[in-house]
């Protein structure tokens, strides 16, 4: 039996954000940097501001540079990845040792790609573990309410990144629906009216296959919902 | 072994995926570090482990009798085989542990005791720890590792299983609860110890939590869940005495638990290691182990100290200044391989500034013969070098006195006789191996 301090369901909730937010801005940066190839600039400041961030950047090979594998910059994925270690650390014994080693081998092989000449490859394996952790998560945690934190902090923080980022309306179409089904089982307190906005909002998004954007009142909500 | 020698790689390949680390401050910064691991074991015969099993727990076993004796009739004082000093200055010795009888009258649950093997063949005790000794994780986690890594090794030699730790201290933890959940009661992310901490909590089965996670009321203690309170029944507090109950001790501490003393007293809850402990692991009560194993069982000590020598009386004051410089001199209030001073590493000038300390504060230090301890194999990238290996031992009592079929081996990387890991030891699985 495992009993949930409010301090772990916080560690649990966040460590799925952090994986979700590494995974995330790490496709789009290979996205990117895969156009760049047919000679698209990537719109490092764009990117930036869509995500709120500061852009000290000045170019796009510092911005790759920097925002990946910079644990001095607060807002880079390097520093994320550290995050995602961190919330991970303080939960060895609420999510086992095996699937923790999956985020611990992930930020091993991000410091890794900082010295790869083929870097699409090396955030590929990245990728890799980031996945397995989530295939250890359902394999090895006997806890619904556990697995199903986890995956709220990843489904809100997909939500919030395709909604700045403006993702394709599938994809916030299925996180959104994937959201409300693990909050309507949540094993934390809610925020109802923010509950009640996605569901008119999914029910809104499945009938127009569409959504307006920038959306403010839904991501208020996605970000809004759980009080951890 | 050479199979597993040459996989020394891909062992601490493992240990780093699995976070095998521990933390330092140094100039108020912290950092986390991989325990460095050499794949050479140190190997005891079975037999040498019997001798060595008897003796550590004939040793624990007076140690905790010292203990119930110390904080009830003290008796051990009265018949004068203790001087009161070495007790009531002792920094360990807490007044507030006064009249409390702990759980099944168990003290020292988990035991650390540190031996060496001298050049001459024996074992000597160098040191007790008997309040949060850590370090068990290590070599549980490297055996799991080392088997992965070299099946073989594990196939052809007969060594005994340690990977039972966890079992072992769920049993301990289930004999002394008083009802309610097993906890391990750690300071938080950022102790040295909390790999072990976690990892510890994982094998045992055990509920891993900060001190915010737990309340007393009505004089028990509770782990506060998310939708409910859980009664906790007993209390592996990895959190120091000074710390562990703001109410009780260091009224600053932010890592206590309010009132969890109160529960204690009250026979509420076990906390294992039982506070107060310290007047037992003192460097400066270590000199009369050996006189409290006949004090109370009657028996001839089986482990041997290393020869010690007590300023505080007069003929080991003049012998200590009269050898200053052949012997070593340890702080009696400092720990983790600090405070200990070799008086031939000193100049004059400074053997003299010593001798001064010494004599002005008798009660502070004990001095000892250096042990000229067996050196051990490292493996130094492809070769191999000597270097300086002690052993941590864990006695875990319970229904009954057992020692753990391991230990914590750990070596000096540089020359000397320091192998602490905070001054940049590293560790070596230790075999209990049958011929």
């Amino acid at each position: 039996m495992d009993y949930l301090s409010v301090t772990k369901i916080n560690n649990l909730f966040w460590l799925g954000r952090y994986q979700a937010r590494v995974d995330t801005t790490l496709s789009y940066i290979a996205r990117y940097y895969d156009e760049q190839i047919d000679g698209n600039p990537i719109p490092y400041e764009d990117f930036c501001a869509r995500l709120s961030i500061p852009c000290p950047y000045h170019n796009a090979d510092r911005f790759v540079r920097n925002y990946v594998y910079n644990s001095k910059d607060p807002f880079s994925i390097r520093s994320a990845a550290d995050a995602m270690l961190g919330n991970g650390m303080v939960l060895r014994e609420t999510i086992g040792s095996t699937t923790l080693s999956y985020i611990q081998m992930a930020v091993y092989a991000l410091d890794q790609a900082a010295s790869s000449t083929n870097p699409e490859i090396a955030w590929q394996k990245i990728d890799d573990l980031l996945m397995a952790f989530l295939g250890s998560c359902d394999s090895y945690i006997e806890n619904q309410a556990i697995r199903d934190i986890i995956k709220s902090g990843i489904c809100v923080e997909h939500l919030s990144l395709y909604l700045r980022l403006g993702a394709p309306i599938q994809l916030i179409e299925k996180e959104l629906h994937k959201l409300i089904a693990y909050a309507e089982r949540a094993f934390v307190s809610l925020n109802e009216s923010a509950l009640a906005i996605l569901k008119v909002e999914g029910e809104t998004i499945s009938k127009e296959k569409k959504v307006e954007m920038p959306n403010g009142a839904l991501l208020a909500a996605v970000e809004g919902l759980f009080s951890v | 072994m050479e199979e597993l020698i040459a996989k020394k790689d891909l062992i601490n390949e493992q240990m780093a995926r699995y976070g095998v680390k521990f933390g330092i401050y140094k100039n108020g910064e912290f950092n986390e570090r991989l325990f460095p691991f050499d794949p050479i074991p140190r190997i005891i015969e079975e037999d040498d482990f019997m001798r060595l099993q008897k003796g550590l727990a004939q040793r624990v076993t007076a140690l905790n009798m010292f203990l119930a004796d110390i904080y009830s009739k003290k008796q051990i004082i009265k018949d004068g085989v203790v001087p009161e000093e070495f007790v009531y200055r002792s920094p360990g010795y807490l007044a507030e542990c006064e009249g409390i009888t702990p759980s099944k009258s168990i003290y020292s649950h988990i035991s650390g005791i540190d031996l060496v093997l001298g050049k001459d063949g024996e074992w000597y005790i160098l040191e007790d720890n008997l309040r949060i000794p850590s370090g068990a994780s290590y070599p549980l986690i490297a055996r799991t590792l080392c088997r992965n890594c070299s099946p073989k090794t594990f196939q052809t030699n007969k060594i005994w299983d340690n990977r039972n730790y966890g079992s072992m201290l769920k049993a301990v933890m289930d004999h002394v609860n008083k009802g309610g959940i097993n906890v391990i009661f750690t300071p938080g992310r950022y102790n040295a110890a909390y790999f072990e901490h976690s990892y510890l909590a994982e094998q045992s089965g055990a509920v891993l939590a900060e001190g915010s996670d737990l309340f007393v009321e009505n004089g028990k203690v509770y782990y506060r869940a998310n939708r409910d309170v859980v009664q906790v029944g007993a209390v592996y507090r990895r959190v120091s005495d000074e710390y562990l109950d703001p109410l009780c001790f260091e009224p600053s501490s932010l890592i206590g638990v309010p009132g969890i003393m109160d529960a204690y007293r009250a026979g509420n809850v076990a906390i294992i290691n039982a506070p107060g402990n310290g007047v037992a692991d003192d460097k400066g009560i270590y000199y009369f182990v050996p006189k409290m194993i006949s004090y109370y069982l009657g028996e001839d000590p089986i482990l041997h100290n290393a020869p010690t020598y007590l300023p505080f009386f007069e003929d080991d004051m003049k012998f200590t200044l009269d050898h200053l410089d052949r012997l070593v001199i340890k702080d009696v209030a400092e720990a983790g391989g600090y405070g200990v001073i070799f008086g031939s590493d000193l100049t004059a000038e400074k053997q003299d500034e010593l001798r001064a300390t010494i004599q002005r504060e008798p009660r502070r230090f004990i001095s000892q013969e250096v042990i000229d301890f067996q050196d051990m194999p490292i493996c130094n990238g492809n070769i191999t070098i000597m270097r300086k290996a002690d052993l941590r031992a864990f006695v875990l009592t319970g229904d009954k006195v057992e020692v753990w079929p391991s230990g914590l081996t750990r070596f000096s990387r540089t020359p000397g006789f320091v192998v602490n890991s905070s001054q940049g030891g590293g560790f070596k699985d230790t075999w209990i191996i049958s011929r």
